[in-house]
């Protein structure tokens, strides 16, 4: 996406594709699992997105699709 | 009517698979920022020939492959070389980037392995070319407003409440920590511009 990692960029990922792994979410923004960890944890402890398991997804998210992995 | 025939079906799908991934791009990756870019970046530009050119390579080369049995492709009006143009330019982007595997997971720009690799030759440079520019452009569209609106809660304030209520919940959460997280009135009106786009940006910073 470019430029500076926002939560918005985050969310946007995560209304696409539904439930993904974290570093899914980071290949797509260009940045590293931790440069993004402290984002997802951010926007986790804001009620914004939940984790299961590996995945990350938004609060609510009903769609059920298989996690894509970055592989 | 020969060489209309030889010449026609890749000149279309150099014009759509060009146009194709201009419109992608600035409905995409710069949204709400085409309207600073497209008449001056002359990386998006190159980067639609680029694919444009491909496309219309693919289209030349196929019925000497497909003679070869070497590449075969069945579709609806496949066979009809107009109709192939059409769809091998509005499909041109998304097969080049299929990838088969990436190296490296852990690195932020993992190089993938598989057609996808081809497009690394050219699109990261061209991308980054764009970024900055866009970024230029952003810069100077904002210039007077930033002069005009130097307190920064007040950006913020002015921001937070244009902030549509019918988006959903979670597109408003995350914009609003975005917009509490700076530091700067600048850095606040770009990530307004950027989310909102000009006209509702222009409303709530009027000059």
């Amino acid at each position: 996406m470019g430029g500076t990692l926002t939560y918005t960029d985050i969310v946007k990922i995560l209304r696409e594709y539904g439930p993904v792994e974290g570093d899914f979410v980071a290949s797509q923004l260009g940045m590293t699992m931790t440069d993004t960890r402290p984002y997802l944890d951010e926007l986790q402890n804001a009620g914004i997105i939940e984790k299961r398991g590996e995945a990350v997804m938004l609060k609510g998210e009903t769609r059920t699709s298989s996690v894509i992995r970055n592989d | 009517m020969d060489l209309l025939d030889s010449l026609g079906p890749p000149a279309i799908a150099f014009l759509v698979g060009g146009s194709f991934t201009g419109i992608d791009l600035l409905t995409s990756r710069y949204a709400r920022q085409a309207f600073l870019l497209w008449k001056k970046s002359g990386s998006l530009y190159f980067y639609c020939l680029t694919y444009g050119v491909i496309a219309a390579g693919a289209t030349a080369l196929y019925p000497a492959l497909a003679h070869e049995h070497a590449l075969v492709v069945k579709g609806l009006g496949f066979e009809i070389p107009w109709v192939r143009a059409l769809y091998i330019g509005v499909s041109a982007k998304a097969l080049l980037h299929i990838r088969l595997a990436t190296t490296n997971t852990e690195s932020p720009r993992p190089l993938p392995i598989g057609v996808e690799t081809l497009v690394q030759v050219f699109e990261p440079r061209l991308l980054r070319n764009m970024d900055i520019r866009a970024d230029h452009e952003i810069r100077l569209y904002l210039r007077a407003r930033v002069e005009k609106y130097t307190n920064l809660r007040k950006v913020k304030v002015m921001i937070m409440d244009n902030i549509p209520e019918s988006l959903p919940e979670a597109e408003r959460g995350a914009f609003e920590m975005d917009i509490r997280k700076r530091r700067k009135p600048y850095d606040c009106m770009s990530a307004c511009l950027k989310f909102l786009g000009k006209e509702s940006f222009e409303r709530i910073f009027p000059l």
